[in-house]
């Protein structure tokens, strides 16, 4: 039995996808939560364009245009959500938060 | 195509780098690690023969959201050591009760 | 997560309840991965129902490349929506961080400078040549697009008040370009007594090649003022912005 590609790809895009939903639950810092998303985008399209790739012998060019479309619309919004964790880190000086936040734990 | 040895190395490897931006201790760290995976993508782009995604996944996916996310711990960093407005240190008041 | 794990071992009152929300989390994120695994490996109904008819009408859309025909052409939708997308982002962005300059060093690295003086012309180069190639092979105005905001960023780097000192007006008309210019498309091909965003056969490659360039152009500034952050100052805000960041005067 022959794995094809679609198999490969197509899982390795779920997992990228899974554990990108992991790190956006579970990571304290903005910028990792950021990364996260970024990581889910990622699989995403991953997912996409395997599943226009088929057997690969006709290619999909559809999907192609729309991860096309969605890698611009992901960098917008990639930058909008760093402008406002830059502000967020501004304002309220999220590092000094999640220390005080742990010390008093231990208290 | 048939399935190659090399894109199993590929698979592996991207979620491996996944898997690492989210854990690794340093944020700089984790920001290199994420163009290396944005590269890696890009490559696997290739591999699905999209080379118009491919492009344009090297220029901006790795490329300049790398720049942006630099950008952005550059500011958060350089905010911390600097000085702090009055409005936040009564919010870390309040939660640090 | 490790992420977690760590803030419970520092927290050491609250452990237990932390390493039980990871383990929750753990568990959910596996469920999940299971059933979409599952989803994906049920056979379906064959899913490649778009290619024969992307080829079918590939000669009339007025390009050679498959996927610049979809995205300009057969969905020109998702590029226009894409252009006000990119208009919003650059609009949240600066209204989102203050006028004021980030402080910078003054000084640049000459190796940077002189690399840049290097790579720039070749950006743009290379960004046109993509553009030109976009109808019959792959490049677009996507990817030209891009090369152009990372010459935008490397020069951005060079001289950190590169976008602070551009006339605003200029800058602003420049990132609404591309959308008004789609816009104009398609409102005009509704005026000509066609659909919304539908071309004539005769003129479609002209339509194309221009909306390609004008996209470009748009989607490269975009992707520089990104980076660049701050808004250029009004006149009247430059006077009134605080202390300039030391070292480096207001000048004009």
């Amino acid at each position: 039995m022959s794995v094809s590609p679609t198999f490969v790809y197509g899982l390795t895009g779920l997992f990228l996808f899974v554990v990108g939903l992991g790190g956006l639950i579970s990571c304290p810092q903005l910028l990792r939560k950021i990364l996260a998303v970024n990581i889910m985008v990622s699989g995403v399209f991953l997912f996409l364009v395997t599943i226009g790739y088929g057997h690969g012998v006709i290619i999909d060019p559809v999907p192609h245009a729309m991860v096309l479309t969605g890698i611009v619309v992901s960098v917008s919004g990639t930058a909008v959500a760093l402008a406002l964790a830059c502000r967020v880190h501004e304002t309220f000086n999220m590092s000094d938060l999640l220390k005080r936040r742990t010390r008093s734990n231990d208290r | 195509m048939v399935v190659s040895a090399f894109d199993i190395i590929l698979c592996l490897t991207l979620v491996w780098l996944a898997w690492h931006v989210l854990t690794s201790q340093d944020l700089f760290k984790a920001v290199v690690l994420f163009i290396s995976f944005g590269l890696l993508m890009a490559l696997s782009w290739v591999r699905l023969q999209a080379p118009d995604v491919a492009l344009a996944e090297a220029a901006i996916g790795s490329g300049l959201t790398g720049a942006l996310f630099l950008s952005a711990l550059r500011r958060m960093t350089s905010h911390r050591r600097g000085e702090r407005r009055l409005d936040c240190d009564e919010v870390r008041e309040d939660e640090g009760q | 997560m490790r992420c977690v794990k760590m803030k419970g071992s520092e927290a050491s009152g609250k452990r237990r309840h932390i390493s039980l929300l990871s383990l929750l989390s753990l568990v959910m994120l596996a469920g999940l991965s299971a059933a979409l695994a599952w989803a994906f490996l049920t056979p379906g109904p064959d899913p490649l129902g778009l290619a024969h008819r992307v080829d079918a009408a590939l000669a009339e859309s007025g390009v050679e490349s498959r996927v610049t025909a979809v995205l300009l052409n057969y969905r020109a939708y998702d590029t226009l929506l894409e252009c006000f997308v990119l208009f919003l982002g650059v609009a949240i962005v600066w209204s989102l961080q203050p006028s004021r300059p980030v402080r910078q060093e003054p000084r640049v690295d000459p190796v940077l400078s002189s690399l840049v003086r290097l790579l720039v012309p070749l950006m743009v180069l290379v960004g046109g040549y993509l553009l030109w190639a976009g109808s019959s092979q792959a490049g677009g105005a996507f990817q030209a697009g891009a090369i152009l905001g990372a010459a935008g960023v490397l020069l951005i780097l060079t001289s950190s008040r590169l976008l602070s000192t551009m006339p605003k007006g200029l800058l602003a008309w420049g990132i609404c370009l591309g959308l008004f210019f789609f816009l104009a498309v398609a409102v005009g091909a509704v005026a000509l007594g066609g659909n919304f965003l539908e071309y004539r056969r005769s003129s479609a490659t002209m339509i194309i090649i221009a909306l390609e360039v004008v996209a470009a152009f748009s989607i490269g500034l975009s992707l520089a003022v990104f980076f660049g952050g701050s808004r250029p100052e009004e006149p009247s805000e430059r006077t009134a912005a605080g202390r300039p960041p030391h070292g480096e005067g207001e000048e004009p």
